[in-house]
């Protein structure tokens, strides 16, 4: 932390509350040697205080950092963060130990024990940071040998073919992700993946086709605003700030439905609490749809629906028609209406489990206006499902005919796991996109399109076809080829709707790379796009998604592997598959973490990495809220900060690659072709092919190697180069804005320092906007689609895709989909939702109900193979769940002594009838036995009320549950759930079915 | 009771021989089976390898892996001196080929567009660009291999074919069209 973020610090105390006052005083306290734990009052006077943000949930919780030097003395609550308010969970009570650990990593180290096992012994040799780095870049070199840059005669590199790949993190910074990903599509690859995709890729699915962005909508502080929550997930232990906050709101009077398998922490603090059966999800909303649509009309919003909703539309696209609720309109409205209409109480009590009357009691009371504005929350248990997006998107609809959307208290709240899991999907590390939400180029038409759009006209144009191509770095030879459509209307005329609104969307984005990143993106030379080469920089197609990719490594077609902060031998889908892939002697792994992890015991390569008050940078809450924590120590050892690592390695990697002629596909037509030197002319400054002028960023050149230089290309709100401005500045356009130097000079534009909780207006101060802490995406908007928050920002829906490829929503594209195109495949079964592109109920891939399978196929698809159990072999349903004391795959958790004393060991929850029924007794050992591990894991039994049987289609059937933590590294160890669960992926987010699948129990 | 009286035993000191297996090219070879009258072990990622607890006397090491020419050599071993032994495999290539056709499966028509058959090896895959609708794939070693295609709206297909000594193998690659396209979620 600088002077000049001190003395923003210092602002918001005049402003702030008296405790920061105090806490200023101690911030400037001298500094000398103390014993941390017996004298901490006494170092509290003279120690040095840094706000930080916990690394745990995705809460965004502060934390201040007391140091005397480089010794760490205190980790507490941030007393002025609006969203604790100095409170801390368990697991952030424990960052202390996380950073203080005598089991952290401090030098890097090579695995001397040629085979590879989950019980071999590494038997690590210590070796120099120059040395890893040096062996990592000739492993990347030798599986890049004969990868080909050219395609007939284009240049460009396939990014799923290639055999590097990427992982991680969704505990790194924004500015760490960011360069993460940069670094591994300037080497050609879209093999990359990270948490997100086995976490919330429904929900951007899910909610970009409904709404326009994949995000939380409202904010956590936001809570206090609801009258009424409909919490599908348990946030009393996974994100207990949160709670905190619902809490705020039953002090005003708010009402708490809590649906889940199991009675949880939160449950306990529900006014209603009713039981389903997991993966039942889609028809418990459907239905709940159903109940308002057809019993309470009188409570949907219609107003609403016909201004904000393509209700009065129909699927082609016409409309709006003035008859839509009848059903001769063939209205939108009237197909949601017809598509419930089956979801009767009954049937959702044949599904799900859930009696009628409960089921009744809770959407009547959340539908009821006396507790509007409703809020939804919602995590794994929704999203891990083969339908988990149609399960989404009915959640998505039901808040929509309720008018809960765009208002504060209301919203579709995805409860993300991890403390930066918003801010790294944002960066996009994800197989098929490639920066805030824009995917890379898909094939070379792109491309040439894109080279007609640098050349002038199209999206975003304007009268002077020159002037566009300046500010685009296109080609104003004369008798060059531009865009063909002019607008909007142009292309519809042409039948080209879809391509322009994919263009405006996608275009600004890779022009923002090309400078950004020192590529070139187009056709050489850029004057007739159509016949001319292809040479592009940025991979091209998609790559591979989590679970293919490790069934890629366990074909030969991945040879690196460079995983961060990740640990996919415990936290992926059917775990014995990936630790078989880890194994391989084809695959090279590098492993970067705080602690010798389940996934490091299979590495070739492992490197110490700091904890998050060990380096500077910005993370993105489950909010959007866009914070920064500064760094208050060094680390220990050896251990290298993210940045620092990610450029030497980086540099490594691309002098190795020179000096054998691997390079970018536009360094190789430069090559093949004499004379030929690519640059694109930007105003009047030429700008070169070369990442390396622009490594770590273009910044540095003003900021220094920091966190900082980063930020400001990846939040820009505006870029000047060669006299004129780029056409998006950003290189993420969702954190545009949040670097402005016009604003808070002091802390160098950088407005996620912010940390004012003083009020900008009344509205700030009614809702508990914060508006001058931090930043929030977009635009600083703190509750998405709000047509009436003050401030400029969005407003509106924003779903690009509309209705029929050529037809777009009276060229409008503010209405929220009811009707989704994007996931419409008419070549499907009337039984499959993305055969009416709404939402149907689907059983799980592994269905304890043979009827209601028939009847409700699965989604899957069979896009590979997946070992299938019945519910012969197999007869109970097993889901997974997360305790408050430990942290997703556990490295960060089950290496602290307080937090393992607290929950020590794995287990399986089970309900008394089951026990009773296979002869089990509380805490004996259990075998736990699925088709992916027919031995099954041997964990204890916890026989409990929190637990019941079910009554699905007039039958029993017993759900068990196991957290799944754990692993075999770390102070606590046990089988992990993953050796067990289906790997059956979500076909539309290809992201694993963990919450469902069928198991046996036995006495072990 | 000891026998202060008899000589102690002599203790030898056990040697090492250690070193790396390169390819010709200067890849470095993982997974090398190294043996050595009688023991084994395996190269690590940088292509090291380390036969430990050795007595004085001559050895010889064999190095294998699979695509690869297997290579020889012999090394004699003092009490108590390590001795650095690197070898540089050649690529085992011969005689035999694999190429067909690629075509769709549903049309059975030969899929003509920009692709590629991708032949799984050790260290570096070989790629080969599909023309007018035609792969192949020679100078292999007798062997099984594992293909796959990358073809733009197509699904991949992963084949495996084995190849005799000399033996042209044509396979025909059948590919499914994508059933449904993953739509632009950005």
């Amino acid at each position: 932390m600088d002077r000049r973020d001190f003395l923003k610090l210092a602002g918001a105390a005049s402003a702030g509350s008296l405790i920061l006052g105090d806490m200023l005083k101690l911030v400037k306290g001298q500094t000398k040697p103390s014993e941390a734990t017996s004298q901490k009052w006494e170092n509290y006077t003279v120690g040095e205080r840094t706000p930080s943000i916990c690394p745990y949930c995705a809460g965004g919780c502060g934390l201040m950092v007391t140091t005397l030097g480089d010794q760490l003395v205190e980790i507490e609550g941030d007393p002025i963060h609006p969203i604790n308010g100095g409170a801390l969970c368990s697991k952030a009570a424990a960052v202390f130990q996380l950073v203080t650990s005598d089991r952290r990593l401090t030098y890097p180290m090579k695995r001397t024990n040629p085979n590879k096992g989950k019980d071999e012994d590494p038997m690590w040799e210590r070796i120099t940071w120059e040395e890893a780095y040096e062996i990592i870049a000739n492993k990347v070199k030798d599986a890049l040998t004969d990868f080909p840059y050219k395609q007939g005669d284009d240049y460009y590199y396939k990014g799923k073919d290639n055999p590097v790949a990427w992982l991680g993190s969704s505990y790194w910074n924004n500015e760490e992700c960011y360069l993460g990903k940069k670094l591994i599509s300037l080497l050609g690859s879209t093999n990359v993946e990270h948490q997100a995709r086995k976490c919330h890729a429904s929900t951007v699915v899910a909610l970009a086709n409904t709404f326009g962005f994949g995000a939380m909508t409202n904010h956590i502080v936001d809570a206090k605003n609801s009258k009424c929550f409909l919490i599908v997930s348990n946030p009393a232990e996974s994100h207990t700030m949160e709670f905190k906050w619902v809490q705020k709101a039953i002090e005003n009077g708010a009402k708490v439905i809590v649906l889940d398998p199991r009675f949880n922490r939160s449950g306990s603090k529900a006014h209603i609490f009713a039981r389903f059966r997991s993966g039942t999800e889609a028809a418990l909303f459907l239905g709940m749809i159903r109940y308002v649509l057809y019993e309470k009309p009188e409570r949907v919003d219609w107003d609403f629906l016909e201004n904000r909703t393509s209700a009065p539309y129909r699927t082609d696209g016409t409309g709006p028609y003035s008859d839509w609720k009848e059903e001769a309109s063939d209205s939108i409205f009237i197909k949601l209406k017809n598509i419930v209409a089956p979801y009767t109480p009954e049937e959702v009590e044949r599904i799900a489990g859930i009696p009628q009357a409960k089921f009744i009691e809770v959407i009547d009371t959340f539908s009821d206006p006396v507790n509007n504005p409703g809020n939804i929350y919602y995590s794994m248990g929704t999203t891990q499902h083969t339908n988990a997006v149609q399960a989404i998107r009915a959640q998505a609809i039901l808040q929509l005919i309720l008018g809960n959307m765009g208002v504060p208290g209301g919203g579709i709240n995805a409860l993300r796991g991890i403390s930066n899991v918003q801010g790294s999907t944002d960066a996009n590390l994800l197989s098929h996109l490639i920066m805030g939400y824009r995917g890379p180029p898909r094939d070379v038409g792109e491309i040439r399109r894109y080279q007609k759009w640098k050349n002038g006209g199209g999206p975003g144009t304007s009268a002077d076809l020159d002037a566009d191509a300046k500010k685009r770095g296109g080609n104003t030879s004369v008798g060059r080829v531009t865009y063909p459509w002019a607008s909007i209307g142009d292309a519809e005329t042409a039948g080209k709707a879809t391509e322009f609104r994919y263009d405006d969307r996608h275009f600004p984005t890779w022009n923002a790379l090309e400078y950004h990143w020192g590529v070139y993106v187009g056709t050489w030379p850029g004057v007739d796009p159509d016949n001319e080469p292809v040479v592009c920089d940025l991979p091209v197609g998609f790559g591979n998604p989590i679970v293919q990719l490790f069934r890629a490594i366990n074909d030969g077609k991945i040879k690196v592997l460079i995983c961060n902060g990740e640990n996919p031998a415990v936290s992926v889908a059917n775990a014995n598959l990936v630790r078989e892939a880890l194994s391989k002697d084809s695959l090279f792994l590098v492993v970067n973490e705080l602690f010798e992890t389940e996934t490091a015991v299979y590495a070739d390569i492992l490197l110490p990495g700091t904890t998050q008050v060990e380096r500077d940078g910005s993370i993105t809450n489950t909010g959007r809220w866009i914070q920064w924590r500064w760094k208050a120590k060094n680390p220990p050892g050896e251990c290298k900060p993210e940045l620092t690592y990610l450029t030497e390695l980086y540099w490594k990697i691309r002098e190795v690659l020179k000096s054998v002629g691997i390079k970018l596909p536009s360094e190789k037509y430069e090559e093949e072709h004499a004379g030929v030197d690519i640059k694109k002319t930007i105003g009047t400054a030429d700008v070169q092919n070369n990442p390396e002028l622009c490594w770590p960023s273009r910044f540095v050149y003003t900021d220094g190697f920091s966190a900082e230089a980063i930020y400001k290309e990846y939040g820009a709100k505006s870029i000047i180069v060669g006299g004129v401005e780029l056409p998006q500045s950003a290189a993420n356009v969702l954190y545009k804005n949040s670097y402005d130097p016009t604003m808070e000079p002091e802390l160098n534009g950088i407005l996620p320092k912010r940390r004012d909780p003083t009020p900008v207006d009344l509205e700030d101060a009614k809702y508990g906007y914060f508006k001058n802490w931090a930043f929030s995406w977009m635009l600083n908007q703190r509750v998405l689609y709000n047509d009436k928050e003050s401030n400029a920002g969005l407003k509106t829906f924003l779903v690009w895709f509309a209705t029929a490829p050529n037809a777009w929503l009276g060229h409008t594209l503010d209405k929220a989909a009811l009707w989704s195109k994007p996931l419409h495949d008419p070549s499907k079964p009337a039984t499959n939702p993305l055969s009416q592109a709404m939402p149907l109920h689907n059983e799980p891939l592994e269905s304890p109900d043979s009827d209601l399978a028939t009847q409700y196929p699965t989604m899957w698809d069979n896009r590979y193979p997946v070992t299938v159990g019945t519910s012969t072999d197999y007869p109970y349903v097993l889901t997974t769940f997360r305790l408050a004391e430990h942290m997703q795959a556990g490295a960060m958790t089950r290496n602290l002594p307080w937090l393992v004393e607290a929950h020590p060991s794995m287990f399986v929850e089970m309900s008394k009838e089951l026990a009773g029924e296979i002869g089990v007794n509380d805490g004996d050992d259990v075998v736990v036995k699925t088709a992916r591990k027919p031995e099954g894991i041997v964990v204890k039994a916890l026989v409990t009320d929190r637990i019941q049987p079910f009554t699905i289609n007039g039958k029993t059937v017993h759900e068990v549950a196991m957290p799944w933590h754990w692993g075999f590294k770390g102070l606590s160890t046990g089988p992990s759930a993953n050796e067990i669960t289906i790997d059956s992926v979500d076909v539309s987010a290809n992201i694993p079915e963990v919450k469902v699948c069928l198991c046996k129990v036995e006495k072990a | 009771m000891m026998n202060l009286e008899s000589p102690p035993e002599k203790t030898v000191i056990k040697s090492k021989i250690s070193g790396h297996v390169l390819s010709t090219s200067g890849a470095m070879l993982r997974g090398v089976r190294v043996t050595c009258n009688g023991t084994e072990t395996k190269t690590l990622a940088d292509g090291f390898f380390v036969l430990g607890g050795l007595h004085p006397g001559t050895y010889e090491v064999t190095v294998s892996l699979q695509r690869f020419k297997s290579a020889s050599k012999t090394v004699s071993v003092q009490e108590g001196k390590d001795e650095s032994l690197s070898f540089r495999l050649a690529e085992a290539t011969e005689n035999a080929k694999i190429c067909g056709h690629v075509y769709d499966a549903e049309s059975k028509k030969s899929i003509e567009h920009d692709g590629r058959v991708i032949l799984i090896l050790p260290v570096s895959n070989k790629y080969k660009a599909i023309k007018n609708g035609y792969y192949e794939f020679d100078n292999l070693s007798a062997g099984t291999y594992k293909l796959y295609t990358s073809i733009s709206g197509y699904e991949d297909c992963d084949a495996t074919v084995t190849v005799a000594d000399g033996e042209t193998k044509n396979f025909d690659l059948f590919c499914k069209t994508k059933r449904t396209e993953e739509p632009p979620w950005g």
